[in-house]
């Protein structure tokens, strides 16, 4: 920051300035306006130029001026055009010119500087909330001084390649992004020496005055493997890659490791979990009644795209238009189940026009945030308030949209019931269940026949067979869930006298005759069996399908899909780069416009997103939001070259990521100790970062050395100092202790699973058809996270406890919470009690002495090797507890096992 | 990525737990940790700590929420309207349901007189109908709105727009947003806690934490001794046991702790501390029998030989208290079965009745230990019911006795305590009880009065999400000052 993050409160305090002036803008001051202004002015420029001196930069309109016009003005004077007041707006320079509150040259003419700095509240803007800081009132007078420069939004310019920055130590970077990585890392340490710190510590000022903070060493290899797996493919090494690794942890076997895991085939199971995220994708959906939907072949779909390294730009299109290419394939129509997922409303009294507007504005928005970082629905109701997108220009999105055949259809005549109407394909595993499938239909034809034979011979039986049947019995043994009511009610049926039946009832006697009658009960058996069978082998999943007579879309005044405004065409928002005259009006034009290498933001985007997944933080900390209200990125120039790069490089995903784990910056240490890398050192270290070549580290040597660390100069890790570490996900913690306690089930994709839960959850979900859990067996039981089963109204508990969502909306960041919730969960869920068992008994299977055991348990767990009071506090459990099950437990429960280390 | 966070469940105030687990040292464990978190927190200013966000002086410091899921019968219970007398059997005027959503009825159907009896109660005259003897006693506690008014007609979307202002999933409740704000009193126990005799329709979204950090959603307490998933050991695991592995985890992660000096170890190390406590302190919390007998017999749960017996509602008014004179900020019950859309006159004196005793005793309880002036209480639906009459099931069209439709234009709720007046009637509504004529309280409003009465001012309880400052009242809620004492 040009201000060196000193305000002019502070610098008078400092009484460099030497005058002594009233500090709050609020009380009535005596100096007139104008006389706030020049001497505002003076200082700005005081100030100013003493840090120019420093850091030679001037005030930037993205980076110093627009958050304070968009934080405080744009919201009565921005691009809304229906909130705007005294039709004054600061988001375009002309109009601020035309209207006098910008003169260009002249704060002290600008009436935006009266406004902000007057005494009078009635005048005095904001109206509402802060007033603006002496700090931001400088900036805005040194910024009008200088010609009231204005810029386009740094996200909607078009990343050009940037030049590699100057570093120091050449040594250090592996790859481009060490030299961004590093050049700011090197600066911070020089713009300390000039500017303080305004910290209180005197010790640590003193030290800051000439310190340099330089990068951390390289990780240890154990742990250093361990992240690379965790990262690539969700799942930790076992002990004898750990060693081997080990053995030789050269900068060529470490890239080795990493194109190994790139090949594995969790490699996709890992990354799809954060896009399924932002794919809302579930297993049901959603609201009252939250049946269960078949969409998995989706999830599989995103695995294998993953796993097959598809092209992003690919990747776009057939997820956003599988079903508009020319001659799709079933792969590319399964695709499109991308905006299938949205949630559906079933629920008794929702209209269907109501219904169909929800999930379109709910795909306009998803498509916003997942590709363009925009938050377009807020200009669902209004123009935004802060980005360049009108409110027609949010309709002509959901124009394209809108051309889709509609989602549901009431069932009938009674309101109650509503019907999925949208596409369904089935998807084939092989060849031979495509021909078991078609067999399968036609057997069905024949059984069906046979049974519309026999139905008369059954019916006729009826009075008999009931007496019978009550007789016999054998009702207990009805396997009832095939059957819309149970035991109970269908003894209650039979009780009735047949003449005062209700239709209803009838109809149920009916459907049990026709199963238990000698005459039909084999055809209907049968017909159940080949149902099955077909769901198994041909398993349906949803579609997109544009309607044959998509209707006219319309604007909807204040958002209400009951009062249409204006016709609109499909169009994107003219703030982005045009929409090629070649490229049709429909979701494939769409599709190919977002990844059209001129367009701004779908790379960037990207490219940040998967930057957060493995460093825990976007370049850009609000990857959902790249507009005026979003936080700039940390390092532009970076973000630029990586989204450059990877669009060059034919949005390869898999490239990208090796590119961001072979930097020497992804191998530091995440140790953010006060002796060990990070360090802010006033003296040249011999092996700070070193020498890439030199892959030896001496970790666990205790240094006397008292220098501060960086953690005291960037504890957010915001300049990249040391290595990522952060929680797992809710999905990881179950999948790496899957894997460490030997249970896990390494099939990949297929239908659902259902891992035990605690009982009776999914009765309470008012209204749904589906209420009995049916808890898995065998693997099934122990498969990775991503498979377990997604019910939106009630969401596996201990996922939930780890921050994983419901999916009812496109998520872009999980929290990564702490509580005693999650320590309840590992400690006592029969689940993770489970895997605690069985690690206890791979540790019993063992041979050795128990040391050896411990050890090897805690390298399995962890990778590292325990440190003598590590390895004693473990063999003090056993000896206490004479259990290897609460050894297990205690490791299972350690921060490091379900941390990134 | 490195905040410092801190918190059981909701907690907010970090430093406090990390400082009173120095002091208690229930294990004696992790104190290096901590000891080395502290200090770092000395110059700061603690981060945790200053997050409590008041903006005027609280006159509630905690909720109670019994929300009756259905959607209660306002004219047959807290809105008397002798004019259906007059209109029974036939439509209400054309101007007054032209355009109107209703969600199983047509427009044309006829209206439905109450059957019941309405009186002025208590020495204020605050009228309710004969439904609720039991809270008649204390009427002159309570505040009835007559005018709310919501903008939903479907259980799932109206439950969902009681508790977060918004007819879709994924927005924070009302009991997240405060403790959000306001953080716990009580670092042991959640501060937003759960009570349900049956799942309401959006499930747990009306308990979520949306887009805020999960650690602010609510937390379910089932039946039974164990209310919270997971409290209880496995079977192989003593109490002692489960310390020794506790303790030794503990000690593994104050050495991790040394390694990476990342405070998220020190506040792991605090919450397995937590968890452990948790799992003696809440049980017993949950234990109604160490409840003196003439509480027992106010709440109807006192059963022969001294066990606790009676409805589950009840025992949720009784523990509610327990939870907030513990300091629990926001307690959420649940009670199922108002959705009269078929034979009304049977099923609502039914509802009335599993609900009557415990809310009267529930006021008078918090009254006579100081409570009440602290706490709010709020009892109500996700809407209202239809002047006119439904006879039709909403599924089969099979014919049914007379009950009553969803109704979005005008409903009934009471409030009690916490800086509410006492016994006083807000708010009217037209002759049919259809919609509103005077002092609406749209529920936006409702939920800018009852932040207001936490200390919180509505409009700046915000949280930045996909670019937007969200908050609970959306863009909308005014402050009801003439609801405060």
């Amino acid at each position: 920051m040009a201000w060196g993050g000193l305000s002019l409160a502070e610098y008078f305090h400092t009484g460099t300035v030497g005058v002594v002036a009233p500090m709050n803008l609020n009380c009535n001051s005596p100096v007139a306006t104008t006389g706030w202004v020049f001497w505002l002015f003076a200082v700005a420029f005081f100030v100013g130029a003493r840090e120019v001196s420093a850091q030679p930069e001037s005030l930037s309109y993205n980076r110093d001026i627009r958050p304070i016009l968009s934080g405080k003005c744009f919201k009565c004077h921005g691009p809304d055009a229906g909130a705007r007041e005294a039709d004054l707006r600061f988001d375009r320079r002309e109009d601020a010119i035309d209207f006098a509150a910008i003169v260009p040259g002249e704060p002290d003419e600008s009436s935006l500087i009266e406004r902000v700095t007057s005494s009078d509240p009635d005048l005095r803007m904001p109206p509402e909330g802060e007033p603006l800081s002496l700090k931001e009132i400088g900036k805005l007078a040194a910024w009008i001084r200088d010609g009231a420069k204005y810029e386009r939004h740094w996200s909607y310019i078009k990343p050009a390649l940037p030049v590699l920055p100057q570093v120091r130590n050449e040594s250090w970077p592996a790859n481009e992004i060490d030299f961004f990585i590093l050049a700011r890392i090197e600066a911070k340490g020089r713009s300390r020496k000039t500017s303080g710190a305004s910290g209180g510590d005197a010790r640590i000022l003193a030290a800051l005055a000439t310190a340099t903070l330089e990068p951390s060493p390289r990780a240890e290899p154990a742990v250093l493997l361990r992240r690379l797996h965790l990262d690539l493919i969700g799942l930790p090494p076992s002990v004898a890659e750990v060693e081997a690794f080990e053995a030789d942890p050269s900068v060529k076997n470490y890239e080795a490791q990493v194109d190994r895991l790139l090949h594995s085939k969790h490699f996709g199971e890992k990354w799809a979990t954060y896009w399924l995220d932002l794919a809302r994708y579930a297993d049901s959906n959603g609201y009252q009644h939250d049946d269960l939907r078949n969409i998995w072949p989706y999830r599989d779909w995103v695995i294998r795209a993953l796993n097959d390294d598809m092209p992003f730009d690919q990747f776009t299109v057939e997820q956003l238009a599988g079903d508009l290419l020319p001659d799709p394939s079933t792969e590319q129509l399964v695709a499109t189940g991308f905006h299938r997922n949205v949630p559906t409303n079933f629920s008794g009294g929702a209209k269907v026009p109501e219904v169909r507007a929800n999930v379109i504005h709910d795909r306009v928005s998803t498509t916003g945030t997942a590709w363009l970082g925009m938050t377009l629905g807020c200009a669902q109701c209004h123009d935004h308030k802060f980005d360049p997108v009108t409110q027609r220009e949010y309709y002509q999105l959901y124009a394209f949209f809108n051309q889709a055949a509609p989602e549901v259809a009431m069932k009938g005549e009674k309101m109650f019931k509503k019907v999925f109407t949208g596409r369904e394909i089935p998807v084939y595993a092989s060849d031979a269940d495509r021909r078991r499938a078609d067999e399968i239909r036609r057997l069905l034809v024949h059984e069906e026949q046979q049974l519309e034979d026999t139905k008369a011979i059954a019916r006729a039986d009826q009075a008999n067979w009931e007496r019978q049947f009550i007789r016999s019995k054998r009702g207990a043994t009805i396997p009832w869930e095939q059957f819309p009511y149970n035991l109970r009610n269908g003894d209650r049926y039979l009780a009735q006298d047949p003449t005062k039946r209700t239709p209803d009832a009838k109809n149920r006697i009916d459907t049990l005759l026709l199963y238990d009658h000698s005459a039909t009960g084999p055809h209907v058996k049968r017909l159940y069996r080949l149902r099955q069978e077909l769901k198994r082998v041909a398993p349906l999943t949803m579609v997109m399908q544009n309607a044959e007579q998509p209707p006219t879309s319309h604007i909807f005044i204040r958002g209400d899909y009951t009062s249409l405004g204006e016709p609109v065409e499909p169009g994107a928002p003219a703030v982005l780069h045009d929409f090629d005259v070649s490229l049709p009006r429909n979701r494939l034009g769409l599709a190919r416009w977002l990844v059209d290498p001129d367009n701004p933001l779908t790379s960037r985007v990207a490219v940040n997103r998967i930057w957060a997944e493995i460093f825990g933080r976007g370049l850009v900390a609000t990857p959902e939001d790249f507009g005026l209200q979003g936080e700039p990125p940390t390092h532009p120039a970076l973000l630029d070259w990586l989204a450059v790069d990877f669009v060059g490089q034919g949005w390869s995903v898999k490239r990208l990521i090796k590119t961001m784990v072979l930097s020497s910056m992804y191998q530091q240490t995440s140790r953010v100790s006060l002796h060990e890398g990070g360090r802010v050192s006033s003296r040249s270290r011999k092996t700070s970062g070193g020498d890439p070549k030199d892959l030896q580290h001496s970790i666990d040597g205790e240094s006397p050395n008292s220098c501060p660390s960086g953690d005291e100069v960037d504890s957010e890790n915001r300049l990249y100092w040391r290595g990522p570490r952060f929680r797992l996900s809710a999905e990881l913690i179950r999948d790496h202790l899957l894997a460490v306690s030997g249970l896990l089930s390494h099939e990949v994709g297929g239908p659902p699973v259902y891992p035990r839960q605690p009982s009776g959850l999914w009765k309470e979900i008012v209204g749904a058809t589906e209420t009995r859990y049916p808890t898995s067996s065998g693997d099934d039981r122990y498969r990775r996270g991503i498979y377990t089963v997604w019910r939106r109204g009630n969401p596996y508990p201990s996922m939930i406890t780890f921050d994983a969502t419901g999916r009812s909306t496109c998520i872009v960041r999980r929290d990564r919470s702490n509580t005693p919730l999650q320590a309840l969960t590992l400690l006592n869920d029969p689940v993770f009690v489970e895997m605690a068992a069985a690690f206890a008994s791979v540790m019993e299977s063992w041979n050795g002495g128990d040391r050896d055991k411990v050890t090897r348990a805690f390298r399995r767990t962890l990778a590292r090797r325990p440190n003598e009071n590590e390895l004693e506090i473990l063999l003090g459990v056993y000896r206490q507890r004479e259990s290897w099950f609460a050894v297990a437990q205690v490791l299972l429960n350690l921060d490091e096992a379900i941390n990134k280390p | 990525m490195k905040k410092k966070r801190s918190a059981i469940c909701g907690s907010r105030s970090g430093s406090i737990s990390r400082r009173s687990l120095l002091r208690q040292g229930t294990l004696g464990i992790g104190s290096l940790a901590l000891a080395s978190l502290l200090q770092r927190d000395v110059n700061a200013a603690d981060s945790a700590s200053r997050q409590r966000i008041i903006h005027h002086p609280p006159r509630a410091k905690s909720v109670i929420f019994l929300h009756m899921t259905g959607g209660p019968s306002q004219m047959d219970t807290l809105d008397p309207k002798p004019a259906l007398e007059k209109w029974d059997g036939q439509p209400l005027p054309e101007e007054l349901t032209r355009g109107q959503k209703f969600a199983f009825i047509t427009p044309q159907a006829r209206a439905i007189k109450s059957p019941y009896k309405f009186a002025p109660q208590g020495k204020s005259g605050v009228v309710m109908s004969e439904l609720f003897p039991h809270l008649a006693k204390v009427a002159d506690e309570l505040t009835v709105i007559r005018s709310m008014r919501t903008n939903e007609i479907n259980h799932g979307s109206g439950e969902l727009f009681m508790h977060t202002g918004h007819g879709r999933m994924g927005r924070p409740t009302f009991g997240a947003w405060t403790i959000y704000g306001l953080g716990t009193e009580n670092e042991n126990l959640p501060a937003y806690v759960v009570l349900k005799d049956g799942a309401p329709i959006a499930g747990p979204s009306v308990w979520s934490s949306g887009f805020l950090s999960s650690r602010y959603q609510g937390v379910e307490f089932r039946r039974g001794k164990n209310p919270i998933f997971f409290l209880e050991n496995p079977k192989q695991v003593s109490h002692e046991e489960r310390g020794d592995i506790v303790s030794a985890v503990n000690r593994l992660n104050d050495q991790a702790f040394q390694r990476y000096h990342d405070p998220e170890i020190a506040t792991r190390i605090a919450q397995y501390e937590l968890a452990y406590r948790m799992q003696t302190a809440v049980p017993e919390l949950v234990d109604l029998a160490s409840e003196p007998r003439h509480i027992l017999e106010l709440y109807g749960l006192a059963g022969a030989g001294g066990n606790v017996q009676g409805g589950d509602f009840n025992r949720h008014c009784l523990l509610a208290r327990r939870l907030v004179e513990q300091g629990v900020r926001f307690v959420q019950v649940f009670a199922k079965g108002w959705d009269h859309h078929s034979d009304i006159y049977k099923g609502l004196p039914r509802s009335c009745r599993k609900v009557d005793r415990g809310c009267a005793a529930l006021i008078q309880d918090l009254k006579q230990r100081g409570l009440l002036d602290e706490t709010l209480v709020i009892w109500g639906g996700e809407f209202g019911r239809t002047p006119m009459v439904q006879e039709n099931n909403a599924g089969t069209g099979a014919k049914t006795p007379p009950g009553r439709d969803h109704h979005k234009e005008c409903f009934s709720i009471w409030l009690a305590g916490g800086g509410i007046k006492r016994g006083f009637t807000y708010g009217t509504t037209d002759d049919f009880g259809f919609a509103v004529v005077d002092d609406e309280v749209h529920v936006h409003d409702f939920h800018a009065t009852c932040l207001h009465l936490l200390g919180i001012n509505h409009l700046r309880l915000t949280h930045r999400h996909q670019g937007r400052d969200f908050r609970l009242t959306d863009v909308h809620g005014r402050v009801v000052h003439d609801l405060f004492t």
